[in-house]
């Protein structure tokens, strides 16, 4: 369980690895939003090797899709399994994010 | 096991290991019970015993006739599934943190209950059959 943080151009992306929950969400939120205030205005966040998120999970990328639209840049999901995609079409958060099939192409989307 | 955000995992991935031993399907293993698990863990913790690492939850994993169940007990009052259950049609669904959970194991499960008991609240949640 672990998440890493890349500069790509001027895309940040930022890599989940396992499971984004209510035990790294903190973390995961904090390095995010330290990132936005130092400037960070396309962001591609992706689940490539993430297994499941939970509601805390949820409840972050929607705090950061917000942050993010406010100070007038842009965020994307990547990667989602199966699993995932059902995921946000049951909360319908999907409504929410631009989701895109893999980093390259959430990356070069932008 | 201790009521600590921090003790979750560990005990998620020894459920999922003894959940794969007994010939779980692979995507309950992967995916619905340690994010449902994760769930109710989290709620017995943060809301049932109020954040105090002093309380006790007990989780008590078993197959019955209707299929896996999961039920954790905490040392907190319980609560109404139907009170406390927001949608995506509830008000600030698409804003806050939070609320989420229920909605999310009552759409990834077959059942979910909430009991009150003379020492705590009790959730059990029953998966869909494989």
């Amino acid at each position: 369980m672990a998440f890493t943080l890349e500069q790509v151009g001027e895309v940040l992306l930022v890599a989940v690895d396992g499971q984004l929950v209510v035990t790294n969400r903190q973390d995961f939120k904090q390095q995010v939003i330290e990132r936005i205030d130092a400037g960070a205005r396309k962001l591609v966040i992706d689940f490539a090797h993430a297994a499941y998120v939970d509601s805390s999970g949820l409840g972050v990328l929607v705090s950061l899709a917000k942050r993010v639209r406010e100070a007038g840049g842009q965020l994307r999901l990547s990667g989602l399994n199966e699993d995932l995609r059902v995921l946000f079409e049951l909360t319908r958060l999907d409504s929410l994010f631009q989701i895109v099939g893999s980093r390259a192409d959430a990356i070069a989307s932008f | 096991m201790a009521s600590r955000i921090d003790a979750i995992d560990a005990v998620v991935v020894d459920v999922v290991a003894a959940c794969r031993a007994a010939g779980v399907d692979d995507k309950a293993c992967r995916f619905t019970v340690p994010l449902v698990l994760t769930e109710i863990l989290a709620n017995a913790i943060e809301s049932g015993n109020g954040g105090d690492a002093t309380r006790s939850v007990r989780l008590v994993v078993r197959e019955s006739a209707l299929g896996l169940e999961l039920e954790v007990a905490d040392e907190g009052a319980g609560f109404d599934i139907a009170a406390e259950r927001t949608t995506p049609e509830s008000e600030g669904w698409f804003e806050g943190e939070r609320g989420r959970g229920l909605f999310i194991i009552s759409a990834l499960t077959a059942r979910v209950e909430s009991l009150r008991t003379p020492a705590g609240g009790v959730v059990r949640v029953t998966l869909k059959p494989s």
